[in-house]
């Protein structure tokens, strides 16, 4: 009897372990392989005319072609947050012009720190910031996360040093003109957020991307050169349901 | 009555497997997860108001002088620095970058200082003048780089020109709230 009962434990303890292995196991594996990813629409631009978000349709008062008959559309702008482990990504930061919110008499931002707290997160803990392009609408409230390294890639940084010194003021990094850089991907590099981009690289938060990079282990940067911007770039990220894409612009329209 | 011995092991296997199991499962279910509550809708401040036409008249003497020069001048100012930091680390060429920047911050200081400025809008023209003067300094104090190669010049300036790209913007939250379109 007694030696039944020792085997009874001998084999209880046996399973046990193996299977407190297993699971230990299975969670680290997840752990390193996967991420967790939030899709916060921090911002919505509102009456957009169509026609400057898509010009071969812009609006017709009173066609019933479909390519003319939408005025106005709203466009949401949105950011990944995405948390691997120890780190906290984001992909694109935003922006923080409010002038457009006036001009148009919608309202629909928020700053996007609180946004982040709002998950439970600290902007003080961002580790790492992909910006998907530079425009001011993507690359935005980059001060405010203070200890985030921005990724960025060199033709990116080469596209604007392009604008900047092009012959014909029509093309220029800046919105210099009312209606005509709508969309255009020379302009919309604006003082505030190239600034901002320079303290990161003054202070060691950058890093010049040229191409394809892994951040970290399954997190892999892609290039998407002459998509929206001449230096746009993706961002791949495991997860537990496949792997996520992050584009921004580069899905738009053009 | 004393069961067969690999009925014995096979059953203590399955039971104590089943133990494991649901301890793995109240550990997992007593960990606290965060869960995310609705955003809280942004505010964007105090409705516009139309300019008069003096205030117009002012916004679009101004906005050449912005758009077309005081603009794509800090956007140069900036990349400079990140040129030099990033790619060439040549005190002089940077100089040679920055020194007629800041020759053209301070003829822009000069033009807008000229403008007719209505009495509702010297609060948007100081910040304005502000920035101007705030990227000139910017500008002097990069070119000390060239003297002694010390990079506490360029953080010092661009803590200056983001300040300054900052009064831009209140300017503009003012005068040109169609600055910023969707890009």
């Amino acid at each position: 009897m007694r030696k039944q009962v020792r085997r009874i434990a001998l084999a209880g303890a046996l399973a046990t372990v193996g299977f407190a292995g297993f699971a230990a196991m299975n969670s680290a594996a997840a752990q390193e392989q996967n991420c967790s990813v939030w899709l916060v629409e921090s911002s919505r631009f509102m009456k957009v005319p169509m026609g400057s978000f898509m010009p071969d349709r812009a609006f017709i008062p009173g066609s019933t072609d479909w390519k003319h008959n939408i005025n106005t559309v709203d466009l949401p702008v949105n950011v990944g947050v995405i948390k691997c482990g120890s780190e906290l990504i984001l992909y694109d930061s935003g922006w923080k012009q409010q002038e457009y919110h006036k001009m148009t008499g919608t309202e629909h931002w928020a700053p996007l720190p609180d946004q982040l707290k709002a998950l439970g997160f600290d902007a003080n803990n961002v580790t790492k910031i992909v910006i998907g392009h530079g425009h001011w609408d993507h690359a935005g409230q980059l001060s405010d996360f203070p200890n985030g390294v921005i990724y960025i890639q060199r033709e990116e940084l080469n596209a604007i040093e392009w604008a900047l010194n092009y012959p014909n003021p029509k093309i220029a990094a800046v919105n210099n003109s009312p209606g005509g850089c709508f969309r255009t991907p020379a302009c919309g590099y604006e003082p505030l957020t190239v600034a901002e981009i320079y303290g990161k690289v003054l202070n060691g938060k950058a890093v010049i991307v040229n191409g394809e990079a892994e951040i970290l282990p399954g997190v892999k940067i892609h290039p998407a050169f002459r998509a929206h911007t001449a230096g746009s770039q993706l961002l791949e990220v495991p997860t537990s349901i496949g792997k996520l894409v992050f584009g921004s612009d580069a899905y738009s329209s053009w | 009555m004393v069961l067969p011995r690999a009925r014995v092991y096979a059953l203590s296997t399955v039971f104590f497997a089943l133990v494991a199991m649901v301890g793995v499962a109240i550990q997992r279910e007593l960990t606290p997860r965060v869960v995310p509550s609705p955003v809280a809708g942004g505010t964007t401040g105090p409705e516009q108001n139309a300019l008069s036409a003096e205030e117009e008249a002012y916004a679009a003497a101004l906005w050449p002088i912005h758009s077309e020069v005081v603009e794509v001048s800090a956007v140069d100012l900036s990349f400079a620095g990140v040129a030099y930091v990033i790619e060439h680390h040549d005190a002089h060429r940077l100089e040679a970058q920055v020194l007629p920047l800041r020759e053209i911050f301070r003829t822009a200081a000069g033009k807008a200082q000229a403008l007719v400025v209505p009495a509702s809008m010297r609060k948007a023209h100081d910040w304005y003048l502000e920035a101007l003067g705030l990227y000139e300094t910017a500008s002097a104090e990069m070119v000390k780089v060239a003297a002694d190669g010390k990079v506490e010049h360029l953080i010092e300036a661009q803590s200056m020109s983001q300040r300054a790209a900052e009064d831009l913007l209140k300017v503009g939250d003012v005068l040109w709230p169609g600055e910023y379109k969707p890009n």
